[in-house]
């Protein structure tokens, strides 16, 4: 405390008990020369004018109060009767209530906490109402009704679910690690399904996902779906600034962009992070990010942290586990050892590409990440691939570059044959079958849930019976695609010469020219997921006969019905690239194909595709360059390249076995360049 | 942020402690946060609890029980602590904490008392307080007696030892030193 401080402090004491005259007097007295003081008094002198009952009211700190939030059983609002509160959460408390009409029963009822605008969450909400009322899926609690309290505080009415967190229910019961993957299916089909409908949850986490057991069977359910994006704005991320984390829900399922300052548009792949690290969770028992660290972490730490901090992975936090704790029983680090084994590899990949950081680099969609679950489900490969190979690729090729011995010089005229038939394309076909049959699924969608709207506004005596009917439409419609998909699949078949084939492979061309015209006629114009594999066969079968402008225009149709088809990054477009870049090498020359390529293969690198897909992409680009003499960039597209293809296929692998004369003649041309400028 | 006090500080504080001051906070400290929440619960909004009423329950509650309590000063000098820490850990939990460079700014009217107040507004009242305490140590001690514990003028100089006189001058100045800083703060100004 300084001496002018106390002068200030002892003169308005004593001034302020005095008349309003005779304080001026005093103030001007004792401020005489001091004309910051005279300030600092002035100032107080006004504050205290307009402080009015400043600090005064008693009724202040009360509802500042634990509890006050509280509302007490058999307080009634709007139309439900509040029986008990049964649980509290970051963002209020959830009652058990009951509803007389227009139907009797028993809802759960959550309150939010009081300091949001109330009139704004239930402006948002009722935005997002139409699409919650469409949602209609047996893993996602149905939300009912929002509207203000007395009080002037927003709720909401949700189905009332009976269960525990899905962690806590797959600890309490020991389930094994197929067990809790098949719960998670159904957690991400129900997402899934919402995102369909254009509901992204943005709050998923263990406790808004719950378990309960109807006839001895766990049933999952998702709950608080349209809260978090009602709430957004002015409690943006609310329940996870605290630094409370027993009192509220912590930060480990917020996502990374979530955590952004200023706030990035959150999209479904927020979904996709958090569907990860509650994989995580449920594989792990455990949670990604230290929770000791994000708790004491002041909250632009705690940001940093969900920003930057690559949490180890499952089976890498799981064998630390069982390091910390070997008073566990004997029996129970056996058990972790041998989780830990099925963890490793495939599932701590699965785990770590939904919870990449850059959400261009997770899964696309949420169904992208239950295939690979089922994928690993039926002990099939999964798409996501060991993080960071790529790069580390990149090190491995530049290390090694000095240690080639380069003595021959061979033409370096391979371009052909190089181009479309390799695993590439037969991965690509593979994976645009996935994307088509997402698309069927997603179509199928559509027809149920406007089945069920009709059923939400049919009169409840008729239920039963539009429910069967429902079923019913599902099963046409499931047949319906199973008809589809094997047409397309088969017409593919008949168009597209095999792989490895000749050009007496090919189908009649006029057949080709019959379908190709038809197809230019708009035959397929309404059905593009048929169109699509039609064009890139018809590309296929008119490049093996050298009618390459057939061949680009069908190429090219195909790699626009591709974008229609699934818009940003993906495999099938960045294949249909591809395609296109070996008719157009003939059409128009290398020139016009090299960006064709460097675009497929920037797409590639994207989706972080390092399983071999893209190999076929980097050798025709490396032919190209090295053609025009850029003998480096040649070296390092070939060199991964090789690797991938002999990792993934097998050193007898033809195109891998080309791939390594090519280098050879990359190697050899340069030792060739460098010994010219050594002796000119 | 708060310079948060382990103890009341020891400048005033009476000699005659029964208990020491860590453990008669501990105690205080849990027996009005259970008190709160009871009531909270069974009685609800509908019966505007008085954290004031609640402080002197307490107090009847442990003196009754407990008769190390020596004074009604070291009682209060506690229990305004305990008041203060309740309400913080609520204020943190509800977790609308200013964030970032978009500070939350409260209206003025929010200030005025009469609206539902948003639960950074505690925060910043602490902060406040804090920053009394450093400059003039006796006005935040009266304030804080009055403004957490709650007690009256006459109850307040009677657990400091200071005239009523002095309490009126020191609150007037506390009041006047926070609003225009608080103003400040979250004023449109």
């Amino acid at each position: 405390m300084n001496a002018r401080t106390n002068a200030i402090h002892e003169l308005f004491a004593a001034a302020v008990e005095l008349q309003p005259a005779e304080r001026s007097a005093m103030i001007e007295r004792a401020c005489a020369d001091d004309a910051e003081m005279r300030r600092q008094v002035d100032s107080l002198f006004a504050a205290h004018d307009r402080a009015g009952r400043f600090l005064a009211d008693p009724a202040f700190l009360s509802r500042h109060l634990p509890g006050a939030d509280a509302l007490a059983p058999g307080a009634v609002i709007g139309p439900y009767t509040l029986r008990k509160m049964i649980g509290e959460g970051g963002y209020g408390t959830v009652y058990l209530a009951e509803q007389e009409r227009p139907i009797a029963r028993r809802v759960a009822l959550k309150v939010i906490k009081a300091g949001m605008d109330t009139r704004q969450v239930i402006a948002r909400f009722d935005l997002e109402r139409q699409a919650l009322a469409v949602m209609n899926h047996p893993n996602i609690a149905q939300v009912f009704d929002a509207g203000a309290t007395d009080a002037g505080r927003p709720y909401f009415v949700m189905e009332l679910i009976e269960g525990k967190a899905i962690t806590d229910y797959c600890r309490d019961c020991a389930m094994d690690v197929r067990g809790r993957l098949a719960l998670f299916a159904d957690v991400c089909d129900a997402v899934q399904h919402a995102h369909h409908k254009g509901v992204i949850h943005r709050d998923i986490k263990p406790s808004n996902v719950l378990v309960s057991v109807g006839d001895g069977k766990p049933v999952v359910k998702v709950i608080d779906f349209g809260i978090a994006k009602a709430l957004d704005g002015s409690a943006a991320g609310m329940g996870y600034v605290t630094e409370q984390p027993q009192l509220l829900g912590t930060p480990q399922c917020m996502s990374p962009e979530q955590a952004a300052a200023p706030p990035v548009d959150v999209d479904t792949r927020t979904d996709v992070y958090s569907l990860g690290v509650l994989l995580y969770e449920l594989l792990t028992d455990a949670e990604p990010f230290d929770p000791a660290r994000l708790r004491s972490a002041a909250y632009a730490e705690m940001r940093r942290v969900i920003r930057e901090v690559d949490p180890p992975t499952p089976s890498a936090r799981l064998s630390t586990q069982s390091g910390v704790a070997p008073e566990a029983a004997g029996g129970r680090t056996v058990e972790i050892r041998k989780r830990v084994q099925q963890l490793r590899g495939e599932l701590d990949w699965v785990v770590m590409k939904a919870m990449e950081k850059d959400r261009q680099r997770r899964y696309g969609t949420v169904d992208a990440l239950a295939t690979d679950i089922w994928r690993y489900l039926r002990d099939e490969p999964v798409s996501a691939g060991r993080p960071g190979r790529w790069h580390r690729l990149r090190r491995f090729a530049r290390r090694n570059r000095r240690t080639f011995v380069t003595v021959s010089l061979v033409s370096l005229s391979l371009l052909a044959g190089l181009t479309v038939a390799t695993i590439g394309f037969v991965r690509a076909r593979r994976d645009r079958d996935g994307a088509v049959k997402s698309r069927i699924e997603e179509a199928r969608q559509r027809l149920i849930a406007q089945d069920n709207q009709a059923k939400a506004q049919a009169n409840e005596a008729r239920a039963q019976a539009s429910e069967a009917k429902a079923r019913a439409n599902e099963a046409k419609a499931r047949a319906e695609a199973d008809r589809l998909w094997a047409a397309r699949t088969f017409l593919y078949r008949l168009l597209s010469p095999p792989f490895g084939g000749s050009a007496s492979d090919v189908a009649p061309v006029a057949v080709l020219d019959y379908v190709a015209k038809q197809a230019d006629d708009g035959a397929l114009k309404d059905h593009p997921e048929l169109e699509a594999p039609i064009r890139a066969a018809l590309g296929n079968a008119y490049l093996k006969l050298k009618l390459y402008p057939l061949s680009e225009h069908n190429y090219r149709a195909n790699l626009d019905l591709c974008r229609v088809l699934e818009t940003g990054d993906n495999v099938t477009t960045a294949s249909a690239l591809n395609n296109l870049s070996s008719a157009v090498q003939h059409t128009q020359g290398p020139q016009a194909a090299e960006p064709l390529l460097r675009q497929s293969l920037a797409m590639y690198r994207r989706i972080r595709s390092d399983n071999g897909v893209d190999a076929p992409v980097m050798i025709n680009l490396a032919v190209i360059c090295a053609n025009s003499n850029r003998l480096d960039e040649a070296e390092s597209l070939l060199r991964p390249a090789i690797y991938l293809l002999e990792n993934e296929m097998g050193k007898d692998y033809p195109v891998a076995v080309r791939a390594r004369k090519n280098l050879a003649d990359v190697l050899a041309a340069k030792a060739r360049t460098a010994n010219r400028s050594i002796q000119p | 942020m708060s310079s948060a006090p382990q103890d009341s500080p020891s400048s005033t504080q009476p000699a005659n402690a029964g208990v020491p001051a860590s453990e008669l906070l501990t105690l205080v400290y849990d027996e009005l946060r259970t008190l709160a929440r009871h009531r909270m619960a069974n009685e609800g909004v509908a019966h505007t609890l008085q954290a004031t009423a609640l402080v002197h329950e307490v107090y009847l509650r442990l003196a009754g029980n407990d008769g190390r309590f020596m004074s009604r000063a070291h009682f209060f000098h506690a229990a305004a602590e305990a008041m203060r820490r309740i309400l913080i850990e609520h204020a943190r939990a509800k977790g609308s904490k200013k964030r970032g460079g978009g500070a939350k700014r409260v209206p003025m009217d929010l200030l005025d008392l009469a609206a539902a107040p948003a639960s950074d507004e505690i925060l910043a009242f602490d902060e406040a307080f804090a920053r009394l305490e450093s400059e003039t140590p006796m006005a935040a001690q009266v304030a804080r007696l009055r403004f957490y514990a709650g007690l009256s003028i006459d109850e307040t100089a009677e657990a400091l030892g200071i005239s009523p006189r002095t309490v009126d001058r020191e609150w007037t100045y506390a009041r006047a030193w926070l609003f225009r800083l608080l103003e400040k703060e979250f004023g449109d100004g």
